[in-house]
């Protein structure tokens, strides 16, 4: 242990000599990571929120190495500090949401009452069409013929359109796709490429101008 | 190199998987129209947000939203695990569900990428191991063993677009552009420039544009650096380059100059543009399959060199 703490907090000495965002920092910052999470000295407790606690606890230490003071405690000491006052603070939001929250209450019958199940419903509402499915018939429709005139190579049945059909719903694969429009094993080896960055972009748009995003 | 798959356990690097990255994970293959799409999906979404994660512990900045995996219309369509390193490229994160000696990463994943990290993902445990990285993949089978420790990443990633790539004209016949480089309709096509290819006796086999930056010391000044191939035999290939203004400008800065550069850099021919030049060009020059050149552009102290290199043997294929 006492080794680890020696490694570590010479690790974080070092560290600070470099310049913040520098290559030679965030290898020090690896070596400290990886020491101490290998190591399993870090306080640990089985609650949903611990894995976010931790990396909210990683971030803030690693970008914050001038706080830790050596004389003051171990390195791994300073990182449980900083780790349990993140825990606090999730069990704290939790706890809060928690109250706001109602439960099914007991009756002095013994029966139970479900507020939840009492109130109205709601009245029939328009689907929104998934994601998927706007997205398939804007394929299909291909309304300003963008799809069906980005060709690969010229060849009309290759075109957007096309490959994105075959791509999904169902995702066809590579080779087979390959085999229907006999390609060369050249061409084959520059489809996806085609498909990655002529094809993609259009996707990219329509995902963006639908506000996806 | 990793020589034994014990050794993956040293230096694999831990990240916990927390309940943010399960909520992006949940909602996004909640989109998807089939149940294995929703599994790839989930998968590779852990995956990106894991390696993620692990940046921002490093201070190594990234932007999620400009990934691809983060949109959802591109997610239906491609089995793509992108993150985007702010200034690099984009990485791609692959992940295992069990370790086995190889790792599948689909044609579609490869394509302009800086990088893959294979990411072995526990979800029982809720626990992730990135267990290494490289930089390219042959086919779709990435060996475990090629992997490099996540320990040399930063120096990795720091190196990367210190060059730009190296140009096989080859390809260029093939229609297969290296990223930067566009046909002359592509680019037509997304900007209002008025390329105009002055050509008056040749009918080149094809052209190629690049977009140059020389803003740095000099303020705004993107040029057009053009690249075209007249003929090409099994001897040799005709080229011709101009640069032109670009940026709906109609002259070129004056002093801006073009040099043929041989393989080891030295000038073998060199134009300069004077006040109201709309194009300078290099004499047309040959090149054999087996050689290679460079452009430089230069304007005062700002330069940008472009390497280019013709292929032996099939088309496409370079002799390594």
């Amino acid at each position: 242990m006492d080794d680890l703490n020696e490694n570590l907090q010479r690790l974080i000495a070092d560290a600070l000599t470099c310049p913040v965002g520098s290559v030679k920092r965030q290898q020090k910052i690896q070596r400290i990571y990886q020491l101490v999470m290998k190591s399993k000295k870090l306080w640990k407790e089985y609650s949903p929120y611990y894995n976010d606690a931790l990396q909210e606890m990683w971030e803030y230490c690693c970008q914050h190495l001038e706080e830790y003071d050596p004389t003051v405690c171990s390195v791994i000491t300073w990182l449980d500090d900083r780790l349990k006052k993140r825990l606090r603070y999730h069990r704290d939001v939790r706890n809060r949401e928690r109250n706001r929250q109602v439960f099914t209450i007991q009756t002095d019958e013994g029966t139970t009452f479900d507020p939840i199940e009492n109130l109205a419903a709601r009245s029939d509402i328009q689907p929104i069409l998934e994601i998927w499915q706007e997205t398939l018939n804007w394929v299909q429709s291909d309304p300003e013929e963008r799809l069906r005139n980005t060709l690969f190579r010229k060849r009309q049945d290759i075109n957007a359109q096309v490959l994105f059909l075959m791509r999904f719903p169902t995702e066809t694969p590579w080779s087979i796709i390959a085999e229907r429009f006999q390609l060369t094993p050249a061409e084959t080896k520059y489809l996806p490429q085609f498909y990655n960055r002529r094809c993609l972009p259009l996707l990219r748009e329509f995902g963006i101008s639908r506000g996806y995003i | 190199m990793i020589d034994d798959l014990k050794v993956l356990d040293d230096i694999s690097v831990p990240v916990m998987i927390t309940q943010d990255a399960r909520q992006f994970a949940k909602q996004f293959a909640g989109q998807q129209s089939s149940p294995q799409k929703a599994e790839q999906v989930y998968m590779n979404t852990l995956a990106v947000c894991t390696v993620n994660n692990y940046l921002r512990i490093l201070g190594i900045p990234s932007d999620l939203t400009t990934s691809d995996s983060w949109n959802p219309t591109v997610r239906l369509v491609a089995d793509v695990a992108d993150l985007q390193i702010t200034g690099k490229g984009r990485l791609e994160c692959r992940a295992m569900t069990t370790i086995e000696p190889i790792c599948h990463v689909p044609l579609e994943a490869q394509d302009e990428r800086i990088g893959f990290i294979v990411v072995h993902i526990d979800e029982a445990q809720q626990e992730a191991a990135l267990l290494g990285f490289t930089d390219r993949v042959q086919g779709t089978e990435l060996a475990l063993s090629q992997l490099r420790s996540l320990a040399e990443l930063p120096a990795y990633l720091d190196g990367l677009g210190k060059e730009n790539p190296l140009v096989v004209l080859n390809q260029w016949l093939d229609d297969f552009f290296e990223a930067g480089w566009q046909t002359a309709e592509t680019l037509l096509g997304k900007t209002t420039m008025d390329l105009v290819w002055r050509f008056r006796d040749a009918h080149p086999l094809t052209k190629g544009v690049k977009l140059l930056d020389l803003g740095m010391e000099v303020g705004e000044q993107t040029v057009a650096l053009l690249v075209a191939i007249l003929s090409n035999d099994e001897q040799e290939m005709n080229i011709r380059v101009q640069v032109q203004p670009a940026a709906g400008k109609k002259y070129l800065p004056p002093h801006l100059k073009l040099a043929l550069l041989s393989e080891s850099d030295d000038v073998l021919r060199e134009v300069q543009s004077r006040n109201l030049d709309n194009f300078i060009q290099l004499p047309d020059f040959s090149c054999s399959p087996g050689e290679a050149f460079g452009l430089r552009i230069e304007l005062n102290d700002a330069s940008i060199t472009e390497h280019f290199a013709l292929s032996t043997g099939q088309h496409g294929a370079i002799q390594q």
